[in-house]
């Protein structure tokens, strides 16, 4: 029986292969042109791979170009974004799933209805609020309008998780001498590591990529984060276009290795009722 | 600003939440233990004005004397709720929820406000100087949301060619998406070979930054150097002035819009497919149930549960999608003809600078938000109550 379903599975193989084609075709072509000459930016042929490959893009890239200050704001900006999110989130996300209080559903509400306004429409009264502050342009202000989103969607994603640690638990804690918040600190969060570290990645991959709000909040260009400098380089899309594939190839492949190694992790979160409520 | 004057600030916000944290978790613990005491409500007030007073200090208040106000008034009542309702109970919740939701509130609920505020004022290009200098905001009533619905919020596009070409957009997407999800998915749960090298492959795209695979792909739309032209006229046939033509522009940003979201759904897919006992279809194939029929009775009813709930998800994402479209276009500056209504909000609040028309218009977007939820909720409860 196997065989014969074999054989008859070469129509499937001819579909998925012309998907990954599609799938990975950009990644290849900003890879090929990123190692072709400076003089054959623009061939118009078609053959994937320069025969005359050379990392001269690479090596500007690293020297010349601010590649480095781009990626130290971008990393600075994460991390915090990601463990303040997850700091903050992981004990009101614990009240809620454990807790009965007055008000505990109109909290949730706000919480899922807020997961849905996009921070687009907040940026315009945030960016009067942040100038008001003295927090325009700096990375303070950003770290600050990233947690607009990063804030409640983790708080819905822990909460699902500690919704499925038993509460026998905490109980048979509570029962040897442990007190309420400490039975938290020393039971559940330890079991809930592997969703804060989902958590965390969530809020990683989200600040790590973020275009829009960083183009309004930073202005000078030594404060540009990675996407922000990319674009610069994009714009001067005629002359520069072999460093554009060069740095983006520089950025996405260690982005792509720490995606692929831990999307059991993430395709688990999202199972786990972080996403599905 | 250079880097490390911005570190050093980061020092500052860090202490300051901190500080604000533990201030507030301190206040907390103090009036759930000391609420039956005689003189609760007057230190809760004056706490609130401690408080209020601070804010003031800091210069994150405009007005000053109301906000003192505002804050013996929130003490006093947070008091009152306290000694009549709570009696010290919800201690633990309350302490482990204010923070993180006093942040939420703070950087949502009342951005909010302001927006309505501003909605209703006259800021622009013009007024602007005089209100950060400490002028007031002039109220003008509803003429910002008449604007929004009688002139262009770009060049040329009206509000209702916008939202047209939002519908159009997310259900174009939200077609394909489900669509190529849904058979990639299918193809990848059958008995083949190299599943897990094909799997892999297929989710790139997701895994790409999205901002380089954007950028990538408007590289590939070049009118002169890109692929895909170049691909076209290898063919015989005439390229497509992609950047620039009206519609070419906007069938550029669903292609690659469609390329960035068919790994999600094709995952979601694939883990509702593999968690349908094998022996459902064994049984139907026993009954002699076609392909088809098993397909449709029992493929299609067991993933909507996994499934309903990520559509959900995505027509939000892409409604809100102003990454592809920004990017695409060329940001400011670029061509118009691809913008959906969250893309031209932001290109009216921050290329135009027509502040206070930008507040309604996100106003009347956050009211179409609604009323497609509400629709969404509607649909979805009838056809789970059909099931």
């Amino acid at each position: 029986m196997s065989e014969q379903e074999n054989k008859k599975n070469w129509w499937v193989h001819l579909i998925l292969i012309f998907g990954v084609g599609t799938a990975v075709f950009p990644l290849l072509r900003i890879i090929a042109i990123s190692l072709r000459p400076g003089d054959k930016i623009f061939s118009t042929e078609l053959s994937l791979f320069p025969t005359d490959a050379h990392f001269d893009n690479y090596i500007e890239v690293f020297t010349e170009i601010g590649f480095f200050g781009w990626l130290f704001n971008s990393i600075v900006i994460t991390l915090l974004t990601a463990v303040i999110g997850v700091a903050l989130a992981a004990t009101a996300a614990y009240a809620l799933s454990r807790y009965k209080f007055p008000m505990k559903s109109s909290v949730m509400v706000f919480l899922m209805a807020t997961q849905m306004i996009p921070v687009v429409m907040l940026l315009l009264p945030l960016y009067f609020m942040l100038q008001k502050m003295q927090m325009i342009d700096t990375y303070a202000g950003v770290i600050v309008a990233y947690s607009v989103t990063t804030l409640p969607f983790c708080v819905w994603l822990l909460k699902g998780y500690f919704d499925t640690i038993p509460r026998s638990l905490e109980e048979s804690a509570q029962v040897d001498g442990c007190t309420e918040v400490g039975s938290f600190w020393r039971i559940v969060l330890p079991l809930s590591t592997p969703s804060l570290a989902i958590a965390m990645l969530f809020a990683i991959t989200q600040a790590w990529n973020e275009y829009i709000v960083a183009r309004v909040i930073l202005q000078s260009s030594e404060l540009y984060t990675w996407p922000l400098g990319l674009f610069e380089l994009q714009g001067d899309f005629d002359t520069r276009w072999g460093l554009f594939a060069a740095a983006s190839v520089s950025v996405t492949i260690p982005v792509m290795l720490v995606f692929l190694y831990s999307s059991k992790w993430l395709l688990s979160g999202l199972t786990l009722g972080g996403v599905k409520g | 600003m250079d880097a490390y004057e911005a570190l050093s600030q980061i020092f500052y916000l860090i202490i300051a939440t901190g500080g604000a944290i533990f201030a507030l978790e301190a206040v907390l613990y103090w009036s759930f233990y000391k609420y039956d005491k005689k003189y609760f409500i007057l230190t809760s007030a004056a706490m609130g004005v401690l408080i209020a007073g601070l804010v003031v200090v800091f210069g994150w208040a405009s007005e000053q004397t109301p906000v003192i106000l505002y804050g013996g008034l929130i003490g006093i009542i947070a008091g009152l709720f306290n000694k009549l309702y709570w009696k010290g109970r919800y201690r633990i919740p309350f302490m482990m929820l204010a923070p993180g939701f006093l942040a939420v509130s703070l950087l949502v609920i009342y951005p909010f406000f302001f927006e309505m505020k501003l909605a209703f004022s006259n800021l622009n290009l013009y007024t602007i100087n005089n209100w950060l200098n400490g002028g007031d905001l002039k109220f003008v009533g509803f003429s910002n949301f008449i604007n929004v619905f009688t002139t262009s919020p770009l060049q040329t596009a009206t509000f209702w060619q916008l939202l047209g070409r939002t519908f159009v957009w997310t259900g174009i997407n939200l077609f394909f998406h489900v669509g190529i999800g849904l058979m990639l998915a299918i193809l990848l749960n059958r008995k083949i070979m190299a599943k897990g090298f094909y799997r892999m492959l297929l989710i790139i795209p997701w895994a790409m930054p999205q901002v380089v695979a954007i950028l990538a792909w408007r590289g590939e739309f070049h009118p002169q150097f890109g692929f895909i032209n170049q691909f076209l006229m290898a063919i015989g046939l005439q390229g497509i002035s992609w950047w620039s033509d009206p519609i070419p522009v906007f069938i550029s940003c669903i292609i690659v819009n469609i390329w960035l979201g068919v790994p999600f759904m094709m995952i979601v897919f694939l883990g509702g497919l593999q968690s349908i006992p094998q022996s459902y279809y064994e049984a139907a194939s026993i009954d002699g149930a076609s392909k088809w029929l098993q397909f449709k009775e029992i493929t299609i009813p067991m993933l909507k549960p996994a499934v309903v709930p990520s559509i959900t998800l995505g027509t939000i994402w892409t409604f809100n999608n102003i990454n592809v479209i920004y990017l695409m276009t060329g940001g400011n500056g670029g061509s118009e003809h691809a913008d959906i209504l969250v893309s031209a909000l932001y290109k009216s609040a921050f290329t135009y600078s027509r502040y206070s028309f930008s507040a309604a218009f996100a106003l009347v977007i956050f009211a179409v938000l609604i009323i497609m939820t509400l629709i969404w909720m509607k649909i979805s409860k009838g056809t789970e109550s059909a099931v």
